[in-house]
């Protein structure tokens, strides 16, 4: 694994800790979307990453 | 997935561009769904208060790709048969009447009645295929050789047993009908699915995690700003912005249904009507009730309406 995706991963256990519900399929989904997002772009990277961690209405601006 | 229109989804600023040529002006985040919608082949589930333009972004979609867009309203009580197939019972009736004398043919010589189904059993079920199936939205969307945009609107008006129902289809694009086997999607062209709820209820988590989640909020001014400029192009620059910072101000204020876009637009399309250059108190009052759909909203208002109003004037 590239350390792209263990930083994710340490990512989401963050993401846990703050109360948002992540699961292995959606963290997989992350890590595809990082391959399609890439990271140069941080603002649209932030926008994706949104879209497929935080399912809460509320808890958008979190993540 | 390979559809016609693929380059229209390059990225995100040419998504935002093509919406911006069919009048639909969205936000970034907007435009980021559909963009991973698309590459990551998922279903984006939008919630947001009414008339924000979530049925209209499927539309949009759809008429971006020129793809069908193939839509289930859903509603409480709405079922398998009514979503994805139905058997066309009175089809059925009508061939096993036409086909008496050819069933006496067949089965002549048969002696008992354990004989004769037997000879029945060798004909297989044709009355269960597919000539006898009427497909409901979600077959048909699969259905399509050429991708379409398929639109579940309002999931929340429907049942929790339907939620469960739309998990297969959401999660793999497929569904299984018993009599028939397993109908999947043409796995380069699979339907762009959108998701729509007003919140109503809590959707559930299974749902949730097959899909992108966008929340759609009430727009910025200056967003709101550009979709009336859009929608309404005759609109003078210095009434729409009184009008949306009074549409704003009234947002922040405590009213059983807010005024949504849609209501924006329809008031942009009321004064320009009745030739108004400038907002003034008596005319706000008088046009009150296309924005505002409570007669208790339309009090509660009256009160502060000449504050309001002057505010919304000097902000211009």
């Amino acid at each position: 694994m590239s350390q792209i995706h263990d930083t994710l991963v340490s990512f989401v256990k963050v993401l846990r800790t703050a109360d948002i519900k992540v699961s292995p399929a959606e963290t997989l989904d992350a890590m595809e979307t990082l391959d399609i997002v890439g990271l140069e772009d941080r603002e649209f990277l932030k926008n994706s990453l949104s879209l497929v961690l935080s399912k809460k209405p509320g808890r958008k601006r979190n993540v | 997935m390979a559809i016609k229109h693929e380059h229209k989804l390059k990225d995100v600023d040419t998504i935002r561009d093509h919406f911006e040529s069919r009048n639909y002006i969205c936000s970034v985040e907007i435009a980021t769904a559909v963009f991973l919608a698309y590459y990551l082949e998922k279903p984006v589930l939008i919630e947001g208060p009414p008339g924000v333009g979530k049925t209209e972004l499927a539309k949009t979609t759809a008429d971006m790709l020129e793809l069908p867009c193939v839509r289930l309203q859903c509603y409480e009580g709405l079922d398998e048969s009514k979503a994805i197939y139905e058997w066309k019972y009175g089809k059925q009736l009508l061939y096993t009447q036409v086909l008496k004398e050819t069933l006496g043919e067949i089965l002549d010589g048969a002696r008992g009645l354990a004989e004769s189904v037997k000879k029945l059993h060798g004909f297989g079920d044709i009355f269960f295929s597919e000539d006898f199936l009427e497909p409901r939205p979600l077959l048909k969307a699969l259905n399509e050789e050429e991708s379409c945009v398929l639109l579940i609107d309002e999931v929340d008006k429907s049942d929790h047993e339907f939620e469960s129902l739309l998990l297969e289809m959401l999660s793999d694009y497929q569904l299984s009908i018993p009599e028939i086997g397993t109908v999947k999607a043409n796995p380069d062209k699979k339907p762009l699915v959108f998701l729509t709820s007003n919140n109503t209820r809590e959707i559930s988590d299974a749902l949730k995690r097959r899909c992108l989640h966008l929340y759609i909020p009430f727009p910025e001014a200056e967003l709101e700003r550009q979709i009336v400029q859009a929608r309404v192009p005759d609109i003078p620059p210095r009434l729409n912005q009184q009008l949306v910072a009074f549409i704003q101000e009234l947002r922040e204020m405590d009213l059983k249904k807010l005024p949504a876009i849609s209501e924006t637009i329809d008031w942009a399309r009321t004064l320009l009507l009745l030739h108004t250059e400038s907002l003034d108190a008596d005319l706000v009052r008088q046009t009150l009730n296309v924005i505002l759909k409570f007669q208790e909203d339309i009090e509660t208002v009256q009160t502060e309406l000449q504050g309001v109003t002057s505010r919304a004037i000097k902000a211009s």
